[in-house]
C-alpha cells in the first residue's frame, strides 16, 4: 500500500478556518528524500498546510477540512489516528527558533521521554549525542550540555530544534521558513544542513527566498491564495515557469 | 558639539527629581509597615514570654497565653489551603489550557473575578448556609476552612490563571510538536513555568486565611474553649478571633495582651510569606534558564 517513492499524497484537500477557507482542492504529491520547497505569497496558506500534515493547527479553535492527506499512504486524518504519533512522525521547526526552556540536553530528548516508557539514561546519552552530531553541535556543545537551551544563538537554537526531532525517528521534516531570523552566516549553515539530512529524511520546507528555494530543494510548489498553481522540478520551474502567475511571482513582481 | 543643552538638562533635572519622587514615595510607602511592626513589638514586648505562646489563655482571657488560638489558626489554614490549592490550581488549569474561549468560559472568568471583591462576611454567611446547616459539618474546624476555601478559590485561580498565561505559547507548541500530549506539556513545560506566580497566590491566600475574623466567626470559632480541638469537627480558638475579642470584649485585659497577639499573627503570617520566598527563589534557581 505504502508508495515509496513519495511520503505525502495530498488528494483534493481544502482547509478551513471558520468560515475562511485557507487551502483550496490541493492536489500533489511530495518525493521521499527530497527537499521540496513551498512558495508564494505571504498569505497563501504555505504554513497552513504544513501544520495540516502534523494537524498542529487543531488547536486553534474552529476549524474543518474535505480531502485526504496521507502520509506513508496512510489517512492522517483517519478516527484511528493517535495526533502524538503522528506528530512524532512528522517533525516541524518553526520560523522562529522555540527551543524549550530546558538544558541542551533535556530539549533534545524531550520528544523521546514522552514516548518511551522506559529509557535508560545510556540510551539517552546516546540520543542525544548522535543528534547533536547529526546537526553538527556535538564539538560545540558537548561540555554545555546542562546549559539552558535559551542561551544559545539563534542559529544554534535553531540547529537544537532540528536536533531535538531526530531521536524520534520522524519521516517528515516541515520547515517553516527555518532561516528567516538567521544572518547570512547562519542561514548558510542551516541550508547545509538541510542537504547533508536529505539523506535520511525527506523535507518539506516554506521560504520566501526564491533563492534559497533554487539553492536548496528538488521540487518547487508555487502557491497562490490557498490554491496550487505550479509544482515541478525546481529548476525547470524556475526557468521554464508554465504559468503566468508562477512567472510573475518567481520575478518579484508580486508577493 | 557634544555638549548638552539647556533643554537636554532640563530633562536631566526633571528624570532626576521624577526617580527621587518615586523613591521617596515607596519610602513612605514601606515605612508604615515597619513602623506598625515596631509599634507592636513596643506595646506587646511585657506579654511577650514563653509561657504567652505555650499556656492557655486563663482567668477570664486576662491572663495566661494564647496557645489554643495559634492551634487553632494553623488548622483553619492548613485544612483551608488544602482543600483550596488543589481545586483552585486544577480549575485555572481547565479553565487556561483546555475550555475553549467561548461565551461560558468568559462569564465564569468574570464570575471568579467578581467572587474574589465578595466581603468576608458574606462568605461567612454562605459557609453556614452550605457547610454548617446543609452539609451538617456543625460549627467546626472543617466548616470554618472551608469557608476559608471558598474565599480563597478565586484568589487563587485568578493568580494561577496570570501565571498560566505568562508561560509562552511557542513552549506549548514546541511540545505538543515532539508529539507531547497536552497533559505531558502541562506537567513537564508549564506548571513547572509557572510555580513561582502560583505559589504567590498560595501565600496570599495563606496570610488572607490566618488574619480573616469575619468567615470563621459563624462558622467554627468559637470566642473561648477550655480544652485544644481533638479532631477537625471541634470547634476552635483562632488568632484574629482573639484578638478582637480581648481588646474589644473582655475587661482587664493587660494593656500589652492585644499587641502581643497582633505581632505574634502577623510574625506567623511573614514567616509563611518567606517560606513562599525562599521556595520561590529555589524555583528559579532550579530551572535551567
Ligand atoms: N489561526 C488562524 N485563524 C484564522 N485564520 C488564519 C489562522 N492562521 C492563518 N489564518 C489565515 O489563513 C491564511 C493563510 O495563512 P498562513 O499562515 O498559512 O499563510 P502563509 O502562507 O504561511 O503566510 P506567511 O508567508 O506570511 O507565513 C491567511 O489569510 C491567514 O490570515
Ligand atoms: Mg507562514
Amino acid at each position: 500500500m505504502a508508495n515509496t517513492q513519495y511520503v505525502v499524497n495530498t488528494n483534493e484537500f481544502s482547509f478551513w478556518y471558520g468560515n475562511f477557507q485557507a487551502l483550496k482542492e490541493l492536489t500533489f504529491n511530495i518525493s521521499s528524500y527530497k527537499i521540496t520547497a513551498l512558495i508564494g505569497p505571504s498569505g497563501c496558506g504555505k504554513s497552513t498546510y504544513l501544520k495540516c500534515l502534523n494537524r498542529i493547527n487543531e488547536r486553534v479553535g474552529e476549524v474543518s477540512h474535505s480531502g485526504s492527506i496521507q502520509v506513508f499512504g496512510e489517512d492522517i486524518y483517519h478516527t484511528t489516528v493517535a495526533l502524538p504519533e503522528l506528530r512524532k512522525q512528522v517533525g516541524m521547526v518553526f520560523q522562529k527558533p522555540n527551543p524549550l526552556p530546558l538544558s541542551i540536553y533535556e530539549n533534545v530528548i524531550f520528544g523521546a521521554r514522552t514516548h518511551l516508557r522506559k529509557v535508560n539514561s545510556k540510551q539517552l546519552d546516546e540520543m542525544v549525542e548522535s543528534s547533536l552530531k547529526r546537526v553538527g553541535l556535538w564539538e560545540d556543545l558537548k561540555d554545555k550540555l546542562n546549559k539552558p537551551a535559551l542561551g544559545l544563538s539563534l542559529e544554534k537554537q535553531q540547529r537544537l530544534c532540528i536536533a531535538r526531532l531526530l531521536p524520534l525517528k520522524p519521516k517528515l521534516l516541515l520547515l517553516d521558513e527555518p532561516c528567516s531570523a538567521l544572518d547570512p552566516a547562519g542561514i548558510e549553515a542551516i541550508e547545509t544542513l538541510i542537504k547533508d539530512l536529505k539523506k535520511d529524511y525527506s523535507i518539506l520546507i516554506v521560504t520566501h527566498s526564491m533563492s534559497q528555494a533554487k539553492r536548496v530543494s528538488d521540487e518547487t510548489i508555487f502557491m497562490y491564495m490557498g490554491e496550487l498553481v505550479e509544482m515541478g522540478e525546481t529548476k525547470s520551474l524556475f526557468e521554464n515557469p508554465k504559468e503566468e502567475r508562477t512567472a510573475a511571482y518567481i520575478e518579484g513582481r508580486f508577493g | 558639539m557634544f555638549k548638552p543643552s539647556i533643554h537636554l538638562l532640563n530633562k536631566e533635572i526633571r528624570e532626576k527629581n521624577f526617580k527621587n519622587a518615586l523613591s521617596l514615595i515607596t519610602f513612605f510607602l514601606f515605612l508604615p509597615a515597619l513602623g506598625i511592626i515596631f509599634w507592636l513589638f513596643i506595646k506587646g514586648y511585657p506579654a511577650l514570654n514563653w509561657n504567652f505562646l505555650t499556656q492557655d489563655p486563663i482567668k477570664g482571657m486576662t491572663a495566661g497565653g494564647i496557645f489554643p488560638t495559634i492551634v487553632g489558626t494553623f488548622w483553619l489554614v492548613i485544612i483551608s489551603v488544602i482543600v483550596s490549592c488543589p481545586l483552585g490550581v486544577l480549575a485555572a488549569i481547565y479553565l487556561s489550557e483546555y475550555a475553549k474561549d467561548g461565551f461560558l468560559t468568559r462569564t465564569i472568568r468574570l464570575a471568579i473575578l467578581n467572587l474574589a471583591g465578595v466581603p468576608s462576611i458574606v462568605h461567612a454567611l454562605f459557609g453556614l448556609g452550605a457547610f454548617v446547616l446543609f452539609m451538617k459539618m456543625g460549627t467546626s474546624i472543617l466548616a470554618a476552612s472551608f469557608t476559608l476555601a471558598v474565599m480563597n478559590l478565586p484568589v487563587i485561580i485568578t493568580s494561577t490563571l496570570e501565571s498560566l498565561k505568562a508561560v509562552p505559547q511557542s513552549y506549548r507548541e514546541a511540545s505538543w510538536n515532539v508529539g507531547a500530549s497536552k497533559l505531558q506539556t502541562i506537567r513537564y513545560i508549564v506548571l513547572p513555568n509557572s510555580i513561582p506566580g502560583i505559589l504567590t497566590g498560595v501565600v496570599f491566600a495563606v496570610g488572607r486565611s490566618a488574619g480573616e475574623t469575619a468567615a470563621i466567626l459563624f462558622t467554627g470559632v468559637a470566642f473561648y474553649l477550655p480544652f485544644l480541638p481533638q479532631t477537625v469537627f471541634d470547634q476552635c480558638m483562632a488568632l484574629s478571633m482573639h484578638l478582637f475579642t480581648i481588646s474589644t470584649q473582655v475587661v482587664g485585659v493587660p494593656e500589652a495582651y492585644p499587641y502581643a497577639t497582633a505581632l505574634v499573627l502577623i510574625l506567623l503570617i511573614l514567616s509563611v510569606n518567606s517560606i513562599a520566598v525562599v521556595l520561590r527563589t529555589y524555583f528559579r534557581t532550579k530551572r535551567k534558564w
